[in-house]
Parts: C-alpha cells; structure tokens; sequence
C-alpha cells in the first residue's frame, strides 16, 4: 500500500521534472529574474559594508554567505504550484484533479519536489556563481552543523510549499492570484530575512517575525550554515519548525476541506 | 483631432475597465491592498536598513525613499492606465488580436487598455504618501526649475515604463507560449533604479542609463534634484529619453505584427 502510494507520487514528480526541462526557456528567465533581484540586493550590502568591518555584528564575509545562502532556498521553491493551482481552480480543470484517485496537497507535494530538483541544479551554480564573484564566506564547521543544515533546508522547503500551497488555495475565493501572489513573496521576503536578517529588525518587528512561520524558510537554515544559531537554540529552532510545518500541514487540509464546500465547476 | 478621438477613446477604455473590475469587489480590494502592502514592504526594508547605517554610498535614507517612490509611482500609474501590455501573450496565442487589427483604431491603444491594474491605485497611493515624505525630510533648494521639474519626470517615468514593457511584451509574438517570463525579467531589471545605480557597478549603471533607461525614472532625477552629480542635469533629457522609447517599443510592435499569423479557427 506504502509502496504504491510512493510510486504513484514518484510519477507526478517525474511529470513535473519532464514537464520542466520540455518548458526550458520560462524556467530559465524566471531563474535570471531571481538572479537580478539578488544582484540587488547584493549591491546595496556591499555598499552597506564598503569601508566598514561590520555591521550590527555582522562582518561582511558572513552577511555574503548569508546572502548566498538566501538566494538558495528563495529560488528553490518557486511559487510555480501556485500558478497551477489557480489555473485549474479558474478553468474548471480542478474537477479532473478531484476525480483522480490521488490526494491533490500530496501530488502538489511531489510536483513542487520534482521541480525543485530541477530549480536545484541552475540555482546551486547561480549560488556557486555569487559565492565566486564576491569571494571567500563562513562555512558550517563539522559534519554536524553540515546535517543540521540539511534538516533545516527540508524544513524550509516543507514550509514554502505549504505556504504557497495555502495562499494558492485562496483562489477558490477569489480570481486574483497576482495579489495573493505578491502578499505572500512580499511578506516571505520580508519575515524569512530574506532581504535583511532578522537580527537587524527592531525588537517589536522582531518578535512579529518570531510568531511567523516564514522565519523556516531563510533565517533558520542560513544561522544554521553560518554557525550563527547553535546548539540547544538551533534544536529549538529545527523544533518550531517541524511543528510549524505539521501545523501548516493541517491548516491547508482545513482549508482545502473549506474550499470543497465552495467549489463551483463551470461548464458541463 | 486624431489625438483628441485617441485621448477619449482611452477614456472610454479606462471607464469601461473600471466597470469591469467594479464588478469583482473582493477581487479589487484584494490587489489594492497587495499591492499597496507589497511596496510598503519595500519602504520598511529601507527603514531597517538605515536603522543600523546613516548612509549608503553616500546617500541617505529619505533621498533613496525619492527615488523608490518615483518608482511606485511611475508604476501605479503605468498599471492602472497601462495594464493590457501584459496580456499580450494571451492575445497573441488565443488569436484575440484578430479583432484589435480590423477595429480602425490603433491596435497599441487597444492593447494597452485592454485590461487595468486597480492595484495601481494602491501603489500610487503609497508612492504619493513616500514622495511627500521624503521631500519634507531632504533638504531642496527649490527653485522654479525644480517645481516644474517633478510633473515632467513622472510623466516622462511613466512613458518610458510603459513603453518598455509593451516592448518586452512583444516577445510573445517571438516567444509563442502562454507563460512568457521574459517581460517580467525586464521589468524586473527596473529594481536597479530603486537605488542609486552607481553602487551597483559600472556596468549595470551604464546597463540602466543607456540599455534599458529605468535610470531617468529615479536615479537621474534624484541627481539632479539633491546636487549628487553635475550631470544630474541630464534629468532634463527624460522627455526625449521617453520619447525614444515609445518610438522604440512602436517598431519592435509592428515588427512583431508581421510574425503574427493569427490562431486559425
């Protein structure tokens, strides 16, 4: 049972990294777009840091590799099920994924995973690219800081799936998806640290962003490469995180039974 | 008196686009408050960032707030008038563009008012809010020139941003694919103009004054405005500037248009 479960999500995943590298060039321009927004964001630090030794207690080699790291797990998971989503809600196409003998959030799952191991190759030499041109960072120290690392990308790729798995969901109430669409890249961006680690946020922001799940996908794992969050906070951190991410979990499931109830297929 | 038929018709577009949108209630104020809520963002990131530095390159938090207002700005408005550019992908492969080319008139002013951005209300709203601000807290030596100034930048900002991303849009008729990102990397090229494009290299200074000129909607301006540099005064430029661009975007359309061969039915 187990088994063919596996394969069956096997398959969507396959589909999805198919479908992927037969839609090359949209796949490659939104990875240049990303590019471009991190070549921002890298400029402004840098000149943020021109002539200074550090920042908050920030040196520069650490805030690059913070950067770097950022712009993995943003580019990782993109909103791309979003699209999906909505574009089936909107068509009408939804009633095929309701008839198939699999469950949507965990097919979305495996079509988010396969894509993002196809994002994962031209993201990590995007990051290998910005690593080279901005020279030498900070590194986790031991095998162990490297593992918690890995946990805590799972986590933060568990998490944005799920975020934009929810928000996408709001388009069975509503049509438009480029304002859910922006709210949730907006306050990801802002409330991961994405742009400005959350260390530089003033206490009230800070302790907003703490009650947020989005700290998952960017705050978490780049403190746990840099060495920054360790020991007893990092497993706290890992902690809230999986809890975070079983909540979501069970939130989108909450919604998704909401939206079954509101669910009108046009056509016939 | 074909400008004044042109003027009006975009009138009528725009009121019937906003009949149209008024009849998805949630739906507008949803992109309203996204919209102003994502750019708010924008403005808080600086706020935390000049939190912890006095300045960046030299410049300090409210000339950098000028410079990302003019571009919410110019924005807003390029996507509440403007908006259709972005349904060009659609109206290429779904053959919709038939209809625009046997109407007799011009298929460019169609194209754009095909559809519009309510939330351009909502990013010109913050923009206005942002622009206000930061010239209460800079220090100006208003003269004449400089009052006349601000109406001539935004509106040359707003013809050039138009006319970039109709331009970029036009790729669908080379690109033939529903999902068409390349507009979208174009548009996001304009985030180099949120800041003051020196700081990012010479090249992508250049990039931004010369390529693809998202420097004369922020970055020159601001130059000239706050004395930054003595070819500020370029800033004037911006009409002209613009004026290349629209003429730019109309043949890159109509190069376009001959590539189009319609849907079939």
């Amino acid at each position: 049972m187990m088994r063919l479960a596996l394969r069956k999500y096997h398959r969507f995943a396959a589909l999805a990294i198919q479908e992927t590298l037969a839609y090359r060039i949209p796949y490659i321009v939104n990875m240049v777009s990303i590019v471009v927004t991190y070549a921002v964001i890298f400029g402004i630090w840098a000149a943020v840091f021109s002539g200074k030794a550090s920042v908050g207690d920030y040196a520069w080699a650490e805030m690059k590799t913070y950067l770097i790291i950022s712009l993995f797990m943003s580019a990782l998971v993109s909103g791309s099920s979003e699209y999906r989503t909505s574009r089936q809600i909107r068509t009408g196409n939804i009633a095929i994924e309701l008839l198939r003998p699999a469950d949507y959030q965990l097919s979305s799952l495996a079509i988010t995973l396969g894509n993002s191991l196809c994002e994962g190759v031209l993201v990590s030499l995007a990051c290998l690219a910005f690593a080279f041109a901005t020279g030498p960072g900070v590194f986790p120290p031991d095998a162990l800081s490297w593992a918690l690392f890995v946990v805590s990308c799972l986590i933060a790729i568990a998490t944005k799936f799920l975020l934009v798995y929810v928000f996408g969901l709001a388009c069975f109430w509503t049509n438009s998806l480029m304002g859910i669409s922006w709210l949730r890249k907006g306050l990801t961006d802002f409330f991961s640290g994405a742009l400005i680690p959350l260390a530089f946020f003033p206490g009230w922001l800070r302790s907003v962003a703490d009650w947020l799940p989005f700290m998952n996908v960017v705050w978490i794992p780049a403190g746990a490469f840099t060495g920054r969050i360790a020991g007893a906070d990092l497993a706290r951190a890992l902690g809230v995180g999986v809890a975070w991410v079983v909540a979501l979990w069970f939130i989108a499931r909450f919604v998704w039974s909401r939206a079954m109830r509101k669910v009108t297929i046009q056509g016939g | 008196m074909k400008a004044i038929n042109t003027v009006w018709l975009f009138f009528r577009f725009l009121s019937q686009n906003t009949k149209i949108k008024l009849e998805y209630k949630l739906d507008s104020l949803i992109l309203f408050v996204s919209g102003a809520a994502f750019q708010a963002l924008g403005f808080l990131f600086l706020a935390v960032l000049f939190s912890k530095v006095p300045n960046i390159a030299g410049w300090n938090q409210w000339e950098i707030v000028f410079m990302l207002s003019a571009i919410y700005i110019s924005e807003g408005l390029v996507s509440f008038a403007f908006e259709g550019a972005w349904q060009m992908a659609f109206l290429v492969n779904s053959g919709e563009m038939d209809r625009m080319l046997l109407r007799p008139v011009s298929p460019v002013l169609q194209i754009l008012t095909f559809t519009m951005g309510i939330h351009g209300i909502g990013n010109m709203a913050l923009g206005v809010v942002l622009l206000s601000l930061s010239l209460s807290h800079v220090h100006v030596a208003w003269t004449f020139a400089r009052v006349i100034f601000i109406p001539v930048f935004i509106v040359s900002a707003c013809a050039i941003r138009t006319a970039i991303s109709f331009a970029a849009n036009c790729s669908a008729f080379w690109l033939k694919s529903y999902y068409n990102a390349f507009p979208l990397m174009v548009y996001q090229m304009a985030d180099f103009a949120k800041y003051p494009s020196s700081i990012f290299g010479k090249a992508i200074e250049t990039f931004v004054l010369f390529v693809l000129p998202y420097a004369f909607i922020s970055y020159v301006p601001a130059c000239w405005l706050f004395e930054k540099a003595w070819w500020g005064v370029f800033a004037w430029g911006a009409p002209l500037v613009a004026l290349w661009c629209c003429l730019a975007a109309r043949w890159v359309f109509y190069r376009g248009l001959r590539r189009y061969d319609g849907s079939g039915n």
